[in-house]
C-alpha cells in the first residue's frame, strides 16, 4: 500500500511542472483573472463602440433563448447546428462582425460556436460576448 | 488449463492497458492544447470557483498524459490503474450532478474530438472507462501478490 501512495504522489506531483510552464507561457492561456479578457473575447461596451452592423448569436438552448435574447440575435445551439447554421447564414454577410454569446462567464457553448464558425465555416471577425448573456443584461 | 487462463489473462491486460493509455495520452495532449477551452468547459460545469477551474485547466491535462504514460510502464499499471480510477469517478460525479441541474454542458472530456451533448452516452462512456481501470488495479494487484509469494 506503501508502493502504490509513493507513486500515486508522484504521478500526482509531476504534472505541476509542466502546468507550471504551460500557465507562463501557453500563447493562448487563459488569465488568471477572470475580467481579463482573452483573445477572441469582446466586451459589451466594446462592441456597442464597434462602428457597423453586428450578427449576435444565442448559443443558448431553443427554449432559453424563446423565453429572450439579444434583439435581432439568431440562435446557433451546439445540439441544433447543422439545422441552425441556415438561418444564420441568411443574416451574416462578409465583413460582418459576429458576436456569440451564451448564460454567462461559465458556459462554454459560446466559446464552442465561436470555434466552429471559425473552423467549420472559415469566417473572420467571430468573437465570444465575456459574460454572456448576464453581461449583456447588466450593462445594456 | 491454469497456463492457458493466465496467458489470455495477461494479453487482454495489455490490450486494456493499451487503449485506456492511447484514450488517456490523446485527451491530455488536445486538452493541454486548449487550456482556455478546457476552462470554459470546467467552468460549464459550475462546481468550483474559477481560480479553481484556472488550475485545473493546466494541470489536468498533464495528469492525464502521465497517467496514460504510466499505465505502459508495468510497474505502475497498478497505480496509473487507481489514478485513471479515481479521475474518472470525479468525472462521473461531475458528469450526473450537471445532468441532474439540466445545465447545458460541453463536457470537456476530449475536447471538441468525441464530444457529445448526450448525457447518456457521456455516462456510458464512463462507466466503460471505469470498468476498464477497475480490471487493471484488480489484475495488476493479482500479479503483484503472486510475484511477492
Amino acid at each position: 500500500m506503501k508502493r502504490i501512495a509513493c507513486q500515486l504522489l508522484l504521478l500526482l506531483l509531476l504534472p505541476l511542472i509542466p502546468a507550471a510552464v504551460s500557465a507562463l507561457w501557453h500563447p493562448q492561456g487563459p488569465p488568471l483573472n477572470p475580467m481579463t479578457l482573452s483573445e477572441g473575447e469582446v466586451s459589451v461596451a466594446m462592441v456597442q463602440q464597434w462602428d457597423g452592423p453586428v450578427v449576435w448569436v444565442d448559443a443558448r438552448s431553443p427554449e432559453v433563448f424563446a423565453e429572450a435574447h439579444i434583439p435581432s440575435a439568431v440562435n446557433l445551439y451546439v445540439g441544433n447546428f447543422d439545422e441552425q447554421i441556415l438561418a444564420f447564414l441568411d443574416v451574416w454577410e462578409p465583413g460582418k462582425k459576429v458576436v456569440v454569446y451564451c448564460d454567462s462567464r461559465e458556459c462554454g457553448a459560446s466559446a464552442d460556436i465561436a470555434r466552429r464558425l471559425r473552423e467549420e465555416m472559415q469566417l473572420d471577425n467571430v468573437f465570444v460576448l465575456k459574460g454572456g448573456w448576464l453581461s449583456w443584461q447588466s450593462e445594456k | 488449463m491454469a497456463e492457458r487462463k493466465v496467458i489470455v489473462g495477461t494479453i487482454a491486460l495489455w490490450i486494456i492497458r493499451v487503449i485506456l493509455a492511447a484514450l488517456f495520452i490523446y485527451a491530455g495532449v488536445i486538452k493541454a492544447l486548449d487550456p482556455a477551452g478546457l476552462l470554459a468547459d470546467i467552468e460549464g460545469y459550475r462546481l468550483v470557483p474559477y481560480s479553481v477551474a484556472w488550475v485545473g485547466a493546466y494541470y489536468l491535462p498533464y495528469v492525464e498524459i502521465l497517467a496514460g504514460v504510466a499505465l505502459l510502464i508495468p510497474r505502475f499499471s497498478e497505480v496509473s490503474g487507481w489514478l485513471i480510477f479515481l479521475l474518472m469517478s470525479v468525472f462521473l460525479i461531475a458528469i450526473l450532478s450537471a445532468w441532474a441541474r439540466g445545465l447545458n454542458i460541453s463536457c470537456g472530456c476530449f475536447g471538441e474530438a468525441l464530444s457529445s451533448n448526450s448525457y447518456v452516452w457521456l455516462v456510458i462512456r464512463d462507466l466503460v472507462l471505469l470498468a476498464g481501470a477497475a480490471y487493471i488495479i484488480i489484475l495488476s494487484r493479482q500479479r503483484h501478490l503472486k510475484s511477492n509469494s
